[in-house]
């Protein structure tokens, strides 16, 4: 940038920064506080000349509390004018020399006079192995000393999968999320400190805070599905709920009885059904000792058991039965006639 | 003699005190921010890289800068 330009480029924001320091601001006073206050003193005179002490000792205690809220936001209050007051004010100078040692810490510098817009491009961001590519970081000073006066636009855009807009773990639509930055970034732009405000801006960009990313690095290009390999972002992802291994939608199994979701390993078919049923709603014949979903049990018997179960029963029973009529001799019988005696037609059947 | 300190690390703070004739910046350095490391830090004097034996003159303008800040998501 020519010297000549760099000088208006301070002159500009110099003079900016020198129109929002004479604005006189108006204050909030505390003025529900001291309401509060008045009435409690009300209330407390009237407990005294009552002679209600329980009352008075309570309301002597809240009015305490409330003089002390009262000191505490008047001394804030008077704290911020005096600091505006006092604040320190860079020279055309200071900006001027801020502009030139940026360009010794950047790979380039750029401006708008008519945007108001001062821009610097950053190295290439490389976070846990992944290129996010070089950032603009662009100050908008028709917005100083306010903090969210800047904007991080990505150059080579490399976002994340499940969310484009997520250019970097904590940028999320050119919105800078600075998170310990907060209070060196809003002193450097209240004092004016150009060059410091886009240090700071930097450093907040090459660090990866994994306690609070937008998207995490681990996820930034999706997760493989433990089943097919393929691709998934984490909006369309499924845990197995035994091995929580990540799967895709076309792979996760559902198991019938719980409704989890499992991988392929983690679920078998039921031996009736056929259905997909998980370890935990797996249940054995207790007779084949075969894998049937809860559906297929009937006391803990399949199908096929409790059929020859059944028969097995019958067979018992019709050959207790015969056994008992055989028994009984070729006289007169105690047993009643399997034939009634009118039916001629008709004979026993014995088995 | 005075000079002005820029710590942009935690509050950002930039005020002028008073250091010894003879004093450098890593002894400037060690002083107020004990327990770290030089390399963590962007340390500029008058805005450029300086040796970190460089004895400081009155009116200098001596900032640090962390080189990592954890941004977050809200």
């Amino acid at each position: 940038m020519a010297p000549q330009q760099t000088y208006r480029l301070a002159l500009a924001i110099h003079g900016h920064l020198q129109q929002q320091r004479s604005n006189i601001r108006t204050i909030e006073l505390p003025e529900s506080v001291w309401l509060t206050c008045q009435s409690l003193q009300r209330q407390l005179r009237r407990a005294l000349a009552h002679d209600w002490q329980l009352a008075a000792r309570r309301l002597d205690r809240d009015f305490n509390v409330q003089l002390r809220t009262l000191l505490d936001q008047m001394r804030q209050i008077v704290g911020d004018r005096m600091t505006t007051a006092t604040k320190h004010m860079p020279t055309v100078r200071d900006i001027y020399q801020d502009i030139l040692s940026l360009e010794a810490e950047f790979q380039s510098v750029s401006w708008s006079i008519r945007q108001r817009t001062m821009s610097v491009t950053t190295s290439d961001v490389i976070l846990g192995g992944i290129d996010l590519g070089r950032f603009q970081i662009e100050l908008d000073w028709r917005k100083l000393p306010d903090s969210t006066a800047f904007r991080v636009i990505a150059l080579d855009p490399n976002p994340a999968d499940s969310n484009e807009s997520v250019t970097h773990p904590h940028v999320d639509s050119e919105s800078l999320c600075v998170g310990d930055a907060r209070m060196p970034i809003q002193h450097a732009l209240e004092q004016g400190r150009i060059a410091d405000f886009f240090l700071i801006v930097n450093s907040v960009l090459l660090t990866y805070n994994r306690g609070s990313p937008y998207v995490s690095l681990t996820d930034w290009h999706g997760v493989s599905c433990s089943d097919c390999g393929d691709s998934v972002n984490s909006d369309d992802r499924y845990t197995c709920g035994k091995c929580e291994d990540f799967l895709c939608e076309s792979c996760y199994r559902c198991c019938e009885p719980c409704s989890g979701h499992f991988c392929c390993a983690c679920v078998a078919s039921c031996d009736a059904c056929d259905e997909d049923v998980c370890q935990s709603c797996q249940q054995n014949c207790k007779s084949c000792n075969s894998m049937f979903c809860p559906n297929c049990l009937e006391e803990n018997l399949c199908d096929n058991c409790q059929q020859e179960a059944y028969e097995k029963e019958s067979t018992a029973q019709t050959i207790g039965n015969s056994s008992t009529r055989t028994s009984s001799g070729g006289g007169e019988s105690h047993v009643e006639p399997e034939v009634h005696a009118h039916r001629l037609e008709q004979a026993a059947v014995l088995s | 003699m005075k000079i002005l300190w820029i710590n942009n690390d935690g509050g950002g703070y930039a005020n002028h005190i008073d250091v010894k004739e003879g004093t450098t910046v890593s002894e400037l350095f060690e002083q107020k921010i004990p327990n770290a490391k030089a390399s963590d830090y962007l340390i500029r004097v008058n805005r450029q890289p300086t040796e970190p034996d460089y004895v400081l003159q009155d009116g200098d303008r001596v900032s640090c800068t962390p080189v990592k800040i954890e941004g977050a998501s809200r």
